[in-house]
């Protein structure tokens, strides 16, 4: 294994589920895959480090299903604790010149290198750090199953109205 | 006691839809559908098995779908589908609504 940077975390995530859904339920990324992993292979729970990421993830996938975000009200945003020991930062210049992958390769369309990629550290460290696409300015932390082990929940919040994500960017 | 099929039957026209649509969903007709209603007749056990599968999909999908927008959102074509929700169930797309229904309890990230 080349030398990359592997860093601790420790801090809140937000994550948004249908209403009455379990905050890490995961079944889904793993039967049908992900950014960073393959389906039917090993689950992980997508996160984003700030409650604005979670917002723009919500948007976006409502978007790439041709509907619009009310549509699929009421959500509920969840507000994890996360603590990790080794994680990998994708935001990191030095990780992604050793696996020869852009920031633009992170967060595009094709999926087959950042699958790749979560293939290769599943069962080598916790969870990854990457950017988000649909923010670009916004990270998302990707939990493994070693990963999800060590989260705690700390609130989850109803959303009725789009209106309501902001209440939720400010208490998060 | 009432049938269990009228209990399914029930189930979707709590949910908006009308004899004609369940007919079409159940792959009989409106006037099957009233025909058991009405005792004239009793669905074979094929209709029954369609009739659990339709509503426990639309009751799946209706608790994912703010209530507002259900009833227009399950007869629009829809880019995930590539055809109406509605028109899926017809069509037994049944891996496409599973996916829909888990990834969008789970808001997997696009």
């Amino acid at each position: 294994m080349p030398d990359f940077r592997f860093v601790k975390f420790d801090d809140m995530v937000c994550r948004q589920t249908a209403f009455g859904n379990h905050p890490l339920g995961a079944q889904g990324s793993l039967a049908y895959g992900g950014r960073f992993n393959p389906p039917a292979l090993f689950q992980l729970l997508y996160t984003s480090l700030s409650p604005k990421g979670v917002k723009a993830e919500f948007i976006k996938f409502s978007k790439s299903r041709g509907q619009r975000p009310e549509e699929l009200l009421p959500r509920e945003a969840h507000q994890l604790f996360v603590t990790l020991h080794k994680v990998i930062d994708l935001t990191d210049s030095h990780n992604r010149k050793l696996l020869n992958c852009s920031a633009r390769d992170l967060v595009g369309d094709d999926w087959k290198l950042t699958q790749k990629i979560g293939m290769r550290f599943n069962g080598v460290c916790d969870a990854i750090i990457s950017f988000s696409a649909a923010a670009p300015k916004e990270k998302n932390l990707i939990l493994y199953e070693s990963g999800i082990r060590h989260v705690v929940i700390l609130a989850s919040s109803v959303i009725v109205e789009m209106s309501e994500w902001d209440k939720i960017i400010t208490e998060y | 006691m009432q049938a269990y099929h009228h209990k399914l039957i029930s189930r979707l026209e709590a949910m908006n839809l009308t004899y004609d649509q369940i007919g079409e969903l159940t792959l009989s007709s409106e006037r099957v559908v009233q025909s058991w209603l009405q005792k004239k007749t009793s669905p074979e056990k094929i209709y029954v098995q369609q009739l659990e599968r339709v509503a426990r999909l639309v009751e799946a999908l209706r608790g994912l779908i703010n209530p507002a927008y259900f009833n227009n959102w399950l007869m629009r074509p829809n880019k995930f589908f590539g055809k109406s929700p509605y028109q899926a169930i017809i069509d037994g797309d049944y891996d496409k609504l599973n996916e829909f229904i888990l990834t969008t309890r789970e808001g997997v990230f696009a």
